[in-house]
């Protein structure tokens, strides 16, 4: 192996949204830059996770519009057909639109990207293509990949993860899903849309079983009615093959799939610690790490998915940002991960930020108070013809705290940018229901109303004791 | 305009200030923070500045007068400038001074200048017109911080929106938590953008407390709170098992500091050590010890029990309370707590007892001492010391004692000094009797002597005081028979 002479400011390994956040940052503070990825620039997000899929789900959602169009008046004469090639085709034209921006922004920041798989040989050292390239400071942002179902005839062939769903040029005729998180649901949702017959299969009593239990409840009847067959309580035990076919056996039922797809969770990718692997501290199977991103050997930094802090790209974004402020300044900046927003694009869609009523009610025993407002009573909503959700606001009952947010319906999805903001700038309930004016009509104007119902002071909702 | 000088508000519960000299005469030059005069409150004295370089113009008040915190005592402007009508403000500040009702200033419409009609006084004393009293109470800006901008000396509306635009940056929720809480914004460090005061800066205990739970729920992050320690590498073994950061770093720390393991703290300890470290905070405290001799105490204490059950027999502590009972009825500064700035004198004679306990301490009370024979007294004293240590004693069989008593003579402790149960102005430490060779009437023989030692409020009691209270002590325990009586 050969050492090239250059010292890097800053070594960054994995360009995903956490890494070439990362180096992009970096190189603003003036560091001399490189960065390591094996793939494509973008990581799971860009080329096979958010983008792609967000691709799907707005395809879906024009499916649901065309269904629906004759309530509406519009009568399409010809019948509906997917095509689904084209379908992935102009993915991949989302996609690759997106990876090339990435490619092009890291370039003008003057990153020097090389394409390969890197490690770490020792604190100051990162091997790639059989060179070593030294580094004061390295940032670890090798991502995550998908946990593997662990049961017998897990490795048939029509059995994948999300990565191989997204390639699929056919709609199989019955998906079978493992697992009710946001890919599962999310992929249910749009192969739901796309013609498939899906089935879900979730081990615990509801989907989205990390979420407040309101909005699991809500999501799950969401997916049911657009004819997702949802099995709660259900341990997968094998994956049998009947013809060539895989069957999902649970302790209850035998479900024959033409494609099962596994979306169990992810698990961080730990390849690149490489030398360093045993020595880097590790929690849960993840690099461990403190508020300013750093892990247990001083020189190097871990940020997005391998941290798990928070496994959600916009989060890695931050970690990235963060990191490589701390990789180039003394300033020891911390990231606060309290107010990342969550979201769901099935439809309805759905969006929180901060606790769920559980964890409230466990954080605030001196007391919380509740708004809600549905839909259903939301203009926007009802000339969308979009009546399913419903915001549902947690305040901390003495200084009006708000400490979550959950919504599903309207577009959730961008409406928990407000919540979020005003979280992390400490806005309370009281200004949020008083000061705050929203256009009329939309569909934030149900956070707004559900602040006030908070607070007792709903307008367009009758007064509690008249409610049921 | 000539401006006012008032006098300082400093601290919550200062109420008024004596001005005890002057150091500028009138008509002299005076700079800004220059010291004007020197003030005495309640608790200290200070001197007190200018708020402006110019010329000192009038003082309202010769020296040795009290007035009411915020009161105009003097004017600092431009040589020649006229001050406001001074005995109208002297009038107003000594009817206050007198104790007139707060709420009658302000319905006299009485104005610190001499013609604006707007420039209102409200029970605050602060002249502000209508509008800007509305804006302060919108922004939940206290007028006093507001500088008057306008011609008589009252606080405009244009002067609450220039002070709410230097006031300290600070979000909703913090706000709303410093006006509960009573802190002062302009004494927090921001810890957000740009200096920016948030939530966590005015109660970071709490905030580090929430997320030790949030990582120990979620066993997997590395706590925030801890991020400033630095990490450690660990060994491929502790990886396997998967534990959690926190568990990690706690084990990295306790390998360095030989920790063995770290526990948490019951209820009762938490409140031992928080009143225990208050107590020894507050207190000026003293410890005198005595030494007395029990020989026949424990002769007479002999004889009473002789034929009583086992389970009824009168001990030493007993005869202790009993005689701690009349030397505190006979003293009453013993019987007094101190509230700051007044003794507050008790009637009734309640004596704690320091019961340990195998994780802790209790201080049940005896109540009434003085009317209850030692019989009885040792009936309850049993009693007590059995409840508290089953856990069982009842919220009107603890607090409100004068003085406790802590008896560790059955473990051959020789002194010690006792710490003060608050408010309580003694407490009274019983050590173990000790035989020692004596002569008594010229004749060699063993008594018995034991220490008794008495911390004390010094804000309370003096040493002679307390030299007479165990003096007292001492005769009563050295000829017992005065206590059966």
């Amino acid at each position: 192996m050969t050492t090239t002479g250059e010292t890097y400011d800053v070594a960054v390994i994995g360009g995903g949204p956490a890494g070439y956040v990362a180096a992009i940052r970096a190189a603003q503070l003036s560091g001399r830059v490189i960065l390591f990825e094996k793939d494509r620039v973008g990581g799971v997000c860009l080329n096979r996770g958010c983008i792609p899929t967000k691709t799907y789900l707005k395809t879906a959602e024009y499916i649901h519009h065309i269904q629906r169009a004759a309530e509406r008046g519009i009568l399409v004469s010809a019948g509906l057909r997917v095509d689904m090639p084209a379908v992935a085709a102009y993915k991949e034209q989302v996609v690759r639109k997106l990876t090339g921006g990435v490619q092009t922004l890291l370039k003008s920041n003057g990153v020097c990207v090389v394409s390969g798989e890197a490690f770490l040989t020792d604190p100051f050292h990162v091997s790639c293509n059989a060179k070593v390239y030294t580094a004061k400071k390295i940032i670890l942002c090798g991502g995550s990949q998908a946990k593997t179902l662990l049961v017998p005839g897990a490795d048939h062939k029509d059995v994948m993860t999300s990565d191989g769903i997204l390639e699929l040029i056919k709609v199989p005729e019955h998906l079978g899903i493992i697992g009710g998180g946001i890919i599962g649901c999310e992929l249910a949702s749009a192969f739901c849309a796309f013609g498939s017959r899906v089935t879900l299969i979730e081990r615990k009593d509801r989907i989205m079983s990390a979420w407040d239990r309101e909005v699991s409840k809500e999501l799950g009847k969401g997916l049911s009615q657009d004819g997702v067959r949802i099995c709660y309580d259900s341990h997968v035990e094998e994956i049998a093959d009947e013809n060539g076919r895989p069957v999902i056996v649970t302790g209850k039922e035998r479900i024959a799939c033409d494609k099962v797809l596994v979306s169990i969770g992810r698990e961080a990718d730990l390849s690149c610690l490489g030398a360093l692997s045993g020595q880097i501290r590790l929690a849960n199977g993840r690099v461990a790490v403190d508020d300013t991103m750093r892990t247990s050997v001083d020189s190097v930094y871990a940020c997005g998915d391998i941290n798990g802090r928070v496994m959600l790209a916009h989060a890695a974004f931050k970690m990235g940002e963060v990191a490589a402020e701390n990789c180039m300044t003394e300033k020891g900046r911390r990231c606060d991960l309290r107010y990342v927003p969550s979201c769901l694009y099935t439809s309805p869609e759905s969006a929180f930020v901060g606790l769920t009523q559980e964890q409230a009610e466990k954080q605030y025993p001196q007391g919380i108070n509740i708004g809600r407002f549905r839909m259903a009573a939301n203009g926007r909503s009802l000339a969308s013809g979009e009546c399913r959700g419903f915001v549902k606001v947690i305040a901390e009952k003495k200084y009006g705290q708000i400490l979550g947010v959950h919504m599903v319906g309207g577009t959730a999805s961008e409406m928990i940018a407000e919540p979020a903001a005003l979280m992390a700038m400490e806005v309370t309930v009281h200004e949020a229901a008083e000061q705050i004016i929203h256009a009329h009509p939309s569909y934030s104007e149900a956070f707004a109303e559900a602040c006030a119902d908070a607070l007792g002071r709903c307008i367009h909702l009758p007064p509690e004791p008249a409610r049921k | 305009m000539a401006t006012e000088v008032q006098m300082p508000k400093n601290g919550m519960d200062m109420t008024e200030g004596t001005i005890i000299r002057w150091l500028k005469k009138e008509g002299e030059p005076v700079e800004k923070n220059e010291p004007l005069m020197e003030i005495e409150t309640d608790k200290i004295t200070m001197e007190a500045e200018s708020p402006i370089s110019g010329i000192l113009l009038g003082r309202l008040y010769e020296e040795g007068t009290t007035v009411p915190v915020l009161t105009p005592v003097a004017y600092v402007g431009e040589a020649g400038e006229e001050v406001p009508a001074k005995t109208m403000v002297c009038a107003a500040a000594e009817e206050k001074g007198a104790g007139i009702d707060e709420g009658d200033a302000g319905d006299t419409g009485f104005t610190k200048g001499t013609e604006s009609p707007c420039a209102q006084i409200d029970e605050k004393e602060v002249a502000a017109t209508p509008f800007a009293r509305k804006l302060a109470a919108d922004y939940a800006l206290d007028l006093h911080r507001v500088t008057p901008g306008g011609s008589h000396g009252e606080v405009r509306g244009q002067d609450v929106e220039e002070a709410r635009n230097t006031m300290p940056k600070a979000t909703p929720l913090a706000r709303a938590m410093a006006e509960d809480l009573g802190v002062d914004l302009n004494l927090v460090a921001g810890s957000g953008y740009n200096g920016k005061i948030v939530s966590a800066d005015l109660n970071p205990a709490a905030q580090e407390d929430r997320e030790s739970t949030d990582a120990k729920e979620t066993g997997e992050t590395l706590g925030r709170s801890e991020s400033s320690a630095p990490l450690r590498a660990c060994s491929a073994e502790e990886e396997g098992r998967g534990i959690s950061v926190r568990e990690a770093v706690d084990a990295a720390m306790a390998e360095i500091e030989e920790v063995m393991e770290r526990r948490g703290v019951s209820g009762m300890r938490r409140v031992i050590a928080e009143r225990m470290s208050a107590s020894h905070r507050e207190i000026p405290s003293v410890t005198q010890n005595i030494r007395i001799d029990v020989t026949d105490l424990l002769a007479l204490r002999e004889a009473v029990n002789r034929g009583r059950e086992k389970n009824c027999r009168i001990s030493v502590n007993d005869f202790l309370i009993k005689a701690v009972g009349i030397a505190v009825e006979e003293q009453e500064r013993f019987r007094m707590t101190w509230e700051g700035t007044q003794f507050v004198l008790h009637g009734r004679i309640h004596i704690g007892m320091a019961v340990g306990m195998e994780d802790g301490l209790l201080v049940p009370v005896l109540r009434d001492v003085d009317k209850k024979s030692l019989g009885q007294i040792s009936g309850e004293a049993r009693e007590l010391a059995k409840k508290a240590r089953e856990g069982r004693l009842r919220p009107d069989e603890v607090g409100d004692a004068r003085i406790t008593i802590s008896n560790i003579g059955m473990y051959g402790i020789h002194s010690f000094t006792p710490i003060i149960n608050q408010p309580e102005a003694a407490i009274v430490g019983v050590c173990s009797p000790e035989e020692e060779l004596a002569l008594l009437n010229g004749q060699v023989t063993v008594r018995k002597k034991m220490m008794v030692c008495v911390t004390y409020d010094h804000r309370i009691l003096n040493a002679t005081e307390v030299c007479r209270f165990e003096q007292r002590l001492k005769a009563l325990l050295e000829e017992p028979l005065a206590i059966l009586l």
